[in-house]
């Protein structure tokens, strides 16, 4: 693009094209979704397992999740490297999913007082997934997001580890089918 | 009625107006990011942002990543009103 006396037309083409290119910019979230969707499935289903063949101490599964923030983390700084540009959508998704990560930790406290943390669990699922939708307009993770909001509804008529299976329904929908949708998205629109 | 020569000097220009019209959509982008989304040369880029800055329409923050330099601009709200102004007397103009 070199200096020139343009018309008023082609200021207007300009201000498009430009704002075209950063509408363009979807960031590629799908990653962290997959991540955290496929630990948290694994260990919903092992513990299930383990509580169906009457394994004590089937929650010392979750012991996993650390780790799998540590790799968040890792993956996050990597990426940051990466970013050329910071958009306002990119921000606001990593405020909410810093938000609900902090929530997350402070449920992990409920459950020590044997209070049945399932149900928070799938809302903020649910709120997550839903608003991350709702700021890039993406129907999977809104769908999503919404049957989760029915799910946890739901598991609170499910008794004991079934509510287990109602928990991995919610992890696939909200989590694992959206970012394996976005990742294709993505794919696309790089193409 | 404004005229051809009261739009802002400093957003009439291809590159400049090229430059806000990016950031007025992003929090923040790097030098990189702008020179690559307009597809200008690394000369003419640098003296366009020099402009946009002495203007303060925008803000542009210098800092060193893995020993490289890294340049990233910002758009100021001095920066984002005159964007506004200028589009609404483009559009003044294109309707008269």
């Amino acid at each position: 693009m070199e200096e020139k006396i343009i018309t008023e037309q082609e200021s207007l083409t300009i201000i498009q094209n430009m704002m075209n290119k950063t509408k363009e910019q979807l960031f590629d979230n799908s990653t962290l979704f997959l991540l955290w969707g496929f630990a948290a499935f694994i260990c919903t289903v092992t513990q299930y397992i383990l509580l169906k063949t009457n394994v004590q101490d089937s929650e010392a599964v979750w012991i996993a999740m650390p780790i799998i923030a540590v790799i968040h983390i890792y993956i996050v700084v990597k990426k940051k490297k990466e970013i050329k540009v910071q958009t306002y959508n990119g921000n606001a998704i990593s405020a909410l999913w810093t938000a609900i990560g902090f929530a997350f930790v402070c449920i992990v406290f409920f459950g020590s007082q044997k209070i049945n943390i399932l149900p928070m669990i799938i809302l903020l699922y649910a709120i997550g997934t839903f608003v991350s939708g709702k700021i890039i307009d993406f129907k999977p993770l809104i769908i999503g997001g919404s049957i989760c909001f029915l799910l946890s509804i739901a598991i609170a008529f499910i008794k004991d580890e079934n509510q287990l299976l109602i928990m991995a329904a919610a992890i696939l929908i909200s989590y694992i089918i959206p970012g394996f949708l976005l990742k294709k998205e993505f794919k696309n629109q790089q193409a | 009625m404004k005229t051809f020569t009261e739009l802002d000097p400093i957003l009439h220009s291809q590159l400049r107006l090229a430059i806000m019209s990016l950031l007025v959509g992003v929090k923040e982008a790097e030098f990189k990011y702008i020179q690559e989304a307009t597809q200008s040369t690394n000369g003419n880029l640098s003296v366009q942002i020099s402009k946009l800055k002495e203007a303060e329409y925008i803000e542009v923050k210098k800092a060193f990543e893995n020993n490289y330099p890294k340049t990233t601009c910002k758009i100021t709200k001095k920066g984002t009103k005159a964007f506004e102004q200028y589009v609404k007397d483009i559009q003044k103009y294109l309707n008269k």
